[in-house]
């Protein structure tokens, strides 16, 4: 199982509906891993809201850089309603490039499994929920 | 021997930071649980830019993915006590039948991470497909495994038709058959390990707080005993106590809630009260202030809620259990060896959303 895709979760402060989703599509998809701490992860979801107080923390915890970093759920991918707007958004293409986000409040968990294998697998089309 | 200084931070399925100050040997001398959210300061914002009641349900649900139920259910009583309003008996009967799936599905969550801490992996891959089973009984019920959106102001938005009833009814046979296989199972896996581990006893003092933690340590209370509302007064309500105050006592309890809930929304189930779900009129806006507390499956939460001349939210603040559990957190740690650490906060089932979400 040496090839299993190591999954890092960064949450910037949801409600956990992601979370438990996220813990249910690493449960589906034996291919998953939930990344140990000091291992390098192959993919870094992105939960909560995305803020600019909190956008230094999304920009760490990539590093090492190209780690694909797929925003999960309608805070991380729009501040949900939880926030007025503050600029944090206009930074994301360059945080997050291309990966696919996948949204829903919270996103179902097939969904999330298939955003991880499209994050590390560029051949594949993105989807969403 | 001097003391170190430890931080361990964990990520999923809660953030948090754990200060501790440890001996030489690892022991753990002082211990502090600090999470790591943006404050979503869900109180603040009902009362500033989601006034509507009927709205402010959509932002309430979202203080904690997990016990969505509760923190609906807490506004929509208060909401309902300022306007004087009594909810349909059928629709009692769905939100307590929301209410107990709710306790059941947060209380396997906690169950799977503590079997997953504990080096028990086969029970916690068994845990987590029981989980699975009663987020497809909410799902038939509410239409929804995750925030439910099933409460609105005077009752509940959707009635349960016969084919959902029909669906909801076997995929709780299904769950039933799963919870069967897991008496003792704590007991049996990982007793040696989880027994006099992470004590939190109440030593001659009042516990704080209602819940599954405090009644492992021998507090009888439960808001739906003490206060009950729903139709909790009319069913017979079993609450396990234990006095060990252990990592195995507080697993205990909440696997014996698990049969008592699962029978409880046996029992609703297949003796649905007949009528309406939800009040057609709710009246004219009626300024006023309430309190509704309700048992959430972590304790008690507490909802206070001002409404304005107008029917508008003025104010909302909600009061969560964990409040109440960091302190037991604290002192049970205290003796334990540092590598216990996350195994005993998980026994704890702290909920950092609901804490940095209101």
């Amino acid at each position: 199982m040496a090839d299993r895709v190591k999954v890092k979760v960064v949450n910037l402060g949801s409600c956990n509906g992601c979370e438990l989703e996220i813990l249910d599509a690493l449960h589906l998809d034996p291919d998953l891993l939930l990344c140990r701490e000091g291992d390098r992860p192959d993919v870094v979801l992105l939960t909560g809201v995305l803020t600019m107080t909190n956008l230094a923390r999304a920009e760490r915890e990539r590093i090492p850089g190209d780690v694909p970093l797929v925003r999960v759920g309608s805070c991380a991918i729009s501040q949900g309603l939880f926030l007025p707007p503050d600029g944090a958004l206009d930074r994301v293409p360059s945080l997050c490039g291309k990966a696919p986000a996948v949204c829903g409040c919270p996103p179902v968990s097939n969904a999330i499994a298939e955003a991880v294998n499209v994050a590390v697998d560029k051949e594949r089309p993105c989807v969403s929920a | 021997m001097s003391p170190r200084e430890v931080t361990l931070q964990f990520e999923v399925p809660e953030v948090y930071r754990l200060h501790l100050r440890t001996g030489m040997d690892g022991t753990i001398r002082e211990a502090r649980v600090e999470g790591e959210l943006a404050s979503r300061e869900v109180g603040r914002l009902v009362a500033s830019r989601y006034r509507d009641p009927h709205k402010a349900l959509y932002v309430v649900e979202r203080v904690c993915g997990a016990c969505s139920q509760a923190h609906t259910l807490a506004f929509s009583c208060a909401v309902e006590r300022v306007l004087g309003v009594s909810v349909p008996m059928r629709a009692q009967a769905i939100r307590t039948v929301t209410a107990e799936l709710e306790r059941i599905q947060s209380h396997l969550l906690t169950l799977s991470e503590t079997a997953a801490l504990a080096g028990a992996r086969g029970l916690e891959q068994e845990l987590w497909r029981t989980w699975q089973k009663v987020t497809a009984v909410l799902a038939a019920v509410t239409g929804s495994r995750v925030h439910y959106g099933i409460n609105c102001i005077g009752g509940v938005v959707h009635d349960l038709p016969p084919e959902a009833l029909r669906a909801a009814s076997g995929a709780l046979a299904d769950l039933g058959r799963s919870l069967g296989d897991l008496d003792g199972v704590f007991e049996r896996e990982a007793g040696s390990r989880l027994r006099g581990l992470g004590v939190w006893k109440a030593a001659g003092r009042d516990l704080p707080g209602t819940g599954p933690n405090q009644r492992a340590s021998g507090s009888p209370r439960d808001v739906r005993a003490e206060r009950p509302y729903l139709l909790y007064a009319d069913l017979p309500l079993m609450i396990p106590i234990r006095t060990e105050g252990d990592v195995l006592a507080r697993t205990s309890v909440r696997l014996e809630e698990l049969h008592i809930s699962h029978r409880m929304v046996k029992d609703l189930l297949s003796a649905l009260p007949e009528g309406e779900v939800r009040i057609a009129d709710l009246g004219g806006p009626r300024p006023g202030s309430a309190s509704m507390s309700v048992e959430a499956p972590r304790g008690e939460d507490r909802h206070d809620v001002v409404l304005s001349a107008d029917g508008e939210v003025d104010a909302l603040a909600i009061r969560v259990p964990t409040e109440d559990s960091l302190l037991g957190v604290s002192e049970a740690l205290i003796g334990v060896h540092e590598e216990d650490a996350r195994l005993v906060v998980a026994s704890f089932d702290l909920c950092l959303s609901c804490f940095g979400g209101t």
